[in-house]
């Protein structure tokens, strides 16, 4: 049910927000339309008592015609059922501003607390009318964003952060998640590689029986996210050389050892040497470039070389 | 009251497929849960469908569907690629395990905790029947302990007994029990005609207390192993998954010994080592669903295979440790390597089979003969 009208602003409570899934922010855009053409879509409310209503959809308009010291505002006034009206306001606020995983995370929360729907309920119910299907695991991802300090849903709202990361962090402390906010802008961490990150973090901290934020506060770790020589990349390099070099420490070895024979082998220019990935086959790929009978005679005695001065036995020694 | 510490799996309640409803094996584990809730469904697909999509699966612990088994019951181990495979045939008889291992990849592979058991048995018997009888020059090891435990449902649907009758008039087939569990009263009395094998898995101790703590101990399973043993039967042990730990080399060293202390090597048919692996996402899966466990903190790289396995020489490490005890002990013993490469055979035995095709004849020339 809904009836037409014009309401002047002080008979609206700008001030409930029981019908804002989530924060709105008007466009400057609005206030300048608004100005030169007034509101031309009503805005929708529920009326509470004879001089109070309530505002269902429209909350940046109201606040466009406050800003503009305006008399009066179109009004829908609809008395329909609190769960229709939620629907409504939730259908107009992704009509203006989209839907994106911090805005689902609102919705959750409000059906949670205003309309006290249940984990079930909400996929079942909510998520379908979002256009979203009846997929429980989009809950575990979105649901916790919500609880996020401003700062992390700035980032969220930037689309700076994994969201699944930001899920899996909700709970940790302060101080963790401000450090790890800090490490993402330094190393200029992608989604990708703060899952890659987190993975490493997470783990390095589970083989040494250490929390993450102890393996964060660790020297060289602060050393090189401090240093402003380094650019982000070369930062983000220098970590995850650290946090492998603890997370598999025997590959590394390994690795190392291999380095250590390649240089020793002095290999002429256009020539490469490559292992098996992580040593798994027992073969090892040369590559070899050459010009003229001259350059493939040099080659083969430094191939030869290879062989008497024990490079390739240290090889079969590697892994 | 068992003479093992055991805890025997009871359905809190029971689906049946129409289709199975006259069986006789259904009709034999539904008397045996007269109390139990039992609704007959038309079509066991569409609960499986449900059963894997549904976010609870706390929803779906402690149900067992009787249903009937689709495809064949008998399929080839599809193996790994480039890697040494023992070419064994499994019997699909059920598909899931109570036991909830943190180790286990029926987690991603069933993806829920739903138990089926197939009790379209007759075409089971029909379908083994034909397939000794039509290649009767050919040597099958077969086994039921691959997308469940062999033993672990065996006290109340006593299959163990139904299949070591009928492979004991086999002679060119073997039916191994591979489990971690100890309800062996329903076979141990039978003629066997040495055409089971009765293998459990076995593992460090401190693995199996943390990763296998449903299952009964190593203790009992070797005290089941010994009762085993004196019915004449065969036995084979399967160190796999071997898991790096804190002390594995005293650990397994320990259970390698106790089991020498426990059984008579010369009734072993074989013994089969394996380190832990695991298909991509299966990480994630023990993560969440084991989070005390520290399983995945191995340093894992990615296979030929696409699997995960230890960084090459930690297996070689760990295979050449448990050869070696295993050898100080009994020379005979035959001991092989579960999808592990030609290279990690030679660089921890010495030597190496080869090839698949030569691991099988060597498997079956344990076991082919009474």
């Amino acid at each position: 049910m809904a009836d037409f009208g014009t309401l002047p602003l002080n008979m609206i409570d700008a001030g409930d927000k029981t019908y804002q899934i989530w924060p709105v922010f008007s466009p400057q855009s609005l206030l300048e339309s608004v100005r030169r053409m007034g509101i031309r879509t009503p805005i929708w409310v529920q009326k509470r008592s004879s001089r109070s209503h309530r505002v269902i959809c429209g909350f940046r308009r109201l606040a466009a015609a406050q800003a503009l010291s305006l008399d009066s505002i179109p009004c829908m006034i609809r008395s329909d059922s609190e769960s229709e009206l939620f629907y409504l306001s939730v259908s107009d606020q992704m009509a203006d501003d989209g839907l994106d995983a911090l805005r689902l995370s609102y919705a959750i929360q409000y059906a949670h607390q205003k309309l006290g729907l249940n984990r079930e309920e909400i996929v079942q119910s909510l998520f379908p009318a979002l256009g979203l299907g009846r997929n429980p695991r989009l809950y575990r991802l979105y649901e916790p964003l919500v609880r996020h300090d401003e700062d992390w849903q700035d980032a969220l709202r930037k689309g700076i952060l994994s969201e699944e990361l930001a899920a899996m962090v909700v709970d940790e402390s302060e101080h963790l998640r401000q450090t790890w906010l800090h490490w993402i802008r330094e190393c200029g961490l992608n989604r990708n590689r703060q899952r890659e990150f987190w993975s490493l973090l997470r783990d390095v901290a589970a083989r040494e029986r250490r929390s993450i934020e102890k393996v964060m506060s660790d020297r060289d770790v602060v050393d090189t996210i401090q240093q402003t020589r380094l650019t982000a990349a070369q930062k983000a390099d220098r970590l995850k050389a650290i946090l492998k070099r603890r997370r598999y420490p025997r590959l590394q070895d390994c690795e190392d050892a291999f380095t250590k024979v390649l240089k020793d082998a002095k290999l002429p220019t256009g020539v490469s040497l490559k292992h098996s990935p992580f040593f798994e086959g027992e073969h090892y790929t040369l590559s070899v470039n050459f010009k003229g009978e001259k350059d493939f005679d040099q080659l083969l005695h430094h191939l030869q070389w290879l062989k008497t001065s024990g490079v390739i036995k240290r090889l079969e020694s590697l892994a | 009251m068992s003479r093992f510490n055991q805890r025997n799996f009871v359905p809190e309640r029971i689906q049946v497929e129409a289709s199975v409803r006259q069986s006789g094996w259904t009709r034999r584990i539904l008397t045996r849960f007269p109390d139990r809730p039992v609704e007959t469904i038309d079509d066991a697909e569409q609960v499986w469908l449900q059963a894997q999509t549904d976010d609870r699966p706390e929803h779906w612990r402690g149900m067992v569907l009787l249903a009937r088994q689709r495809g064949p019951f008998l399929r080839l181990c599809p193996g790994t690629p480039r890697h040494i495979c023992c070419l064994y045939h499994n019997l699909d008889v059920a598909a899931g395990c109570n036991l909830d291992c943190s180790y286990c990849i029926l987690q991603g592979y069933l993806n829920t905790p739903l138990i089926t058991l197939y009790t379209n048995l007759d075409d089971m018997f029909d379908e083994l029947d034909r397939t000794l009888s039509r290649h009767g020059k050919q040597f099958y090891r077969i086994g039921t302990g691959e997308l469940s435990d062999s033993l672990t449902f065996d006290d109340f649907t006593e299959l163990s007994a139904d299949l070591v009758r009928f492979f004991a008039h086999r002679n060119n087939a073997i039916i191994e029990l591979k489990s971690k569990n100890t309800h062996i009263d329903h076979f141990i009395d039978l003629e066997h005609n040495r055409r089971t094998v009765v293998s459990w898995s076995l593992n460090a101790e401190p693995i199996a207390r943390c990763e296998e703590s449903l299952a009964p101990s190593i203790e009992d399973r070797l005290r089941a192993a010994r009762e085993v043993q004196q019915a004449g039967f065969w036995l084979g042990f399967h160190f796999d998954p071997m898991i790096e730990h804190e002390g594995w080399k005293e650990t397994y060293r320990e259970t390698v010994d106790t089991l020498f202390r426990m059984v008579d090597p010369a009734q072993i048919a074989w013994i089969s080592l394996g380190a832990l692996r695991y298909p991509p996402g299966l990480d994630d899966i023990i993560r969440r669903r084991h989070p005390d466990s520290r399983i995945v903190l191995g340093e894992f790289v990615s296979g030929v295979d696409k699997k995960y396995r230890y960084f090459k020489p930690i297996r070689i490490e760990m295979f050449e440790h448990m050869v070696r005890w295993i050898r100080q002990v009994s020379g005979d013993v035959f001991v092989y390597l579960c999808m592990e490469s030609d290279e990690v055979w030679r660089r921890s035995f010495g030597w190496s089979p080869g090839s698949s095709a030569r691991l099988k004849r060597m498997l079956d020339d344990r076991v082919r003969s009474c």
